[in-house]
């Protein structure tokens, strides 16, 4: 097991950049090392790993490693949370991240340290590709036409207090479908009832 | 010599009006429908909304109305007694004290209000916020029947106008300028947030308690911070109002009575909400809700 995750550690650590350590007079100096793949796409989650050494280059069991990503939203942009794993015998920790923001993402492992390990961090960098939507609206009446985004009302007769429109809008050609095929059975039903009248007149005379 | 007109020609024709007036009508919608948000990647924002009652005091802690509150009403023009979001203050479950509960339109994703307009004025956007057609309500106020958290409000008089409107192309995002005898409420202001910006009461709370994102990319900021909203709200026990009646609401609470910012759940009592835009101006007269 630690072979193996030492050596996926090796093979992915070509993307890594590997963070100084930070100073420390009382903990002992570490370092992390991060391995992340190099390209998702949207929606896949994606494993990422990252291993706690010591200033010897022993590995650090039962270390606390968060992951973020840089994300930004709105007005802000700070490092975002994605997941926090401990590290195993090996010093590896590993956790499935599941990142929705498409671009370069900067993927960070943080090590807060502890009383006998100082803290320490590292960076890798992840493409996120694809366009696919990935949040499916939930449950709802659902007509075509029907409660979508209304068509612009009129935005001369909106300057108009209490104007308020005459005649409805209609929002999708599917309603309007439906709106001709009722009327036209309607229409044809009036025409067979006048037939039916006709030959009842025809029938009495 | 007088054409008659038979009945088949008669009916023939008021068809083909009839199709040729559904065809005109949609023809001219078609071509203005409201701008949807996108990420940078062209995909459709999900807006949502994270509450976080451990930072809300009920703006006690500043002497004050409720901020948001505030905020909404002088940004929207809200005409009084309508408090598009509004804080209530409820006893705490299983303790002594009290808890301020901000409470905007929750933007059902199952909205009963939708499912009830009769004529279509209530709608839900493919953002998922649910707006109102001023321009197409009639007034009937089945949605504010409908609504099981009494958040639509009605003009039942004329409301004052600030100058400001009058200039304003109307939307149903801003809904302004108010129009009397229709029923207006909280837009979760996505207009805002397509210019990248947050809704005024986000912006206006002073503890950050408000946090408002996009479901799609799973992130939430109150301005200073951004979070991950899944994880935000596994992490803290989050839920949403009257969730057993199964309207999924896009506004999530995390639990709390102000604690994160130093607020005893017994220091009852906040500060009563104003209109300030409305003395401003001369004739303005508040209607009962």
């Amino acid at each position: 097991m630690k072979r193996l995750a030492l050596a996926i550690l090796s093979a992915l650590a070509a993307t890594a950049i590997v963070a100084a350590p930070a100073a420390a007079a009382g903990p002992a100096p570490t370092r992390v090392r991060i391995a992340v793949p190099p390209s998702i796409k949207l929606g896949e989650g994606a494993g990422v790993q990252a291993q706690v050494l010591d200033a010897s280059g022993a590995p650090v069991a039962g270390a606390l490693v968060t992951f973020t990503a840089e994300l930004g939203f709105l007005e802000a942009t700070n490092d975002v949370v994605l997941a926090d794993a401990r590290t195993d015998k090996a010093g590896v920790a590993s956790a499935d991240i599941d990142l929705r923001t498409d671009g370069s993402i900067k993927v960070t492992a943080r090590f807060a340290g502890d009383a006998e390990h100082a803290a320490s961090s590292a960076s890798a960098a992840i493409q996120v590709g694809g366009s696919s939507q990935l949040y499916a609206q939930g449950a709802g009446v659902k007509l075509p036409g029907f409660n979508e985004a209304p068509t612009a009302p009129g935005t001369s007769a909106a300057l108009l207090p209490g104007a308020a429109s005459l005649w409805p809008r209609f929002s999708g050609w599917p309603v309007a479908l439906v709106l001709m095929i009722v009327w036209s059975i309607y229409g044809s039903v009036v025409v067979v009832l006048f037939r039916v009248t006709a030959s009842a007149r025809r029938s009495a005379q | 010599m007088r054409k008659v007109i038979g009945r088949r020609a008669l009916l023939r024709s008021g068809m083909a009006a009839g199709a040729l007036a559904v065809g005109g009508s949609l023809a001219a919608s078609q071509g203005s429908k409201a701008q949807a948000a996108g990420t940078s990647g062209g995909r459709l924002r999900r807006w949502a909304m994270v509450i976080d009652l451990r930072k809300c005091d009920g703006c006690q802690s500043i002497s004050q109305p409720p901020q948001c509150t505030e905020a909404c009403i002088q940004g929207h023009f809200a005409p009084e007694p309508m408090q598009w979001i509004q804080v209530y203050e409820s006893p705490l479950e299983g303790q002594a004290g009290t808890q301020f509960v901000p409470t905007p339109c929750q933007h059902c994703q199952n909205a009963p209000c939708v499912n009830v307009c009769p004529v279509g004025a209530t709608f839900a956007t493919p953002e998922g916020t649910v707006l109102i057609d001023q321009m197409r309500c009639i007034g009937c106020r089945l949605c504010m029947e409908a609504c099981m958290y009494d958040r639509r409000f009605f003009n039942w008089g004329t409301p004052a106008q600030p100058p400001q409107t009058l200039f304003l192309e109307y939307s149903p995002e801003h809904q302004d300028p108010a129009i009397r005898g229709t029923v207006m409420k909280c837009d979760f202001c996505p207009d805002m947030a397509r210019a990248g910006r947050l809704p005024y009461c986000a912006q206006a709370c002073p503890h950050g308690a408000i946090y408002y994102g996009d479901l799609e990319e799973d992130l939430a900021t109150n301005g200073s911070e951004v979070v991950k909203i899944s994880r935000f709200l596994a992490e803290n026990n989050a839920y949403r109002l009257k969730e057993d009646l199964g309207t999924k609401p896009r506004v999530h609470y995390i639990p709390g009575h102000g604690e994160a910012v130093g607020r005893m759940p017994t220091t009852t009592g906040r500060k009563a909400t104003t209109w300030p835009w409305q003395k401003t101006i001369g004739g303005a007269l508040p209607w009962q809700r």
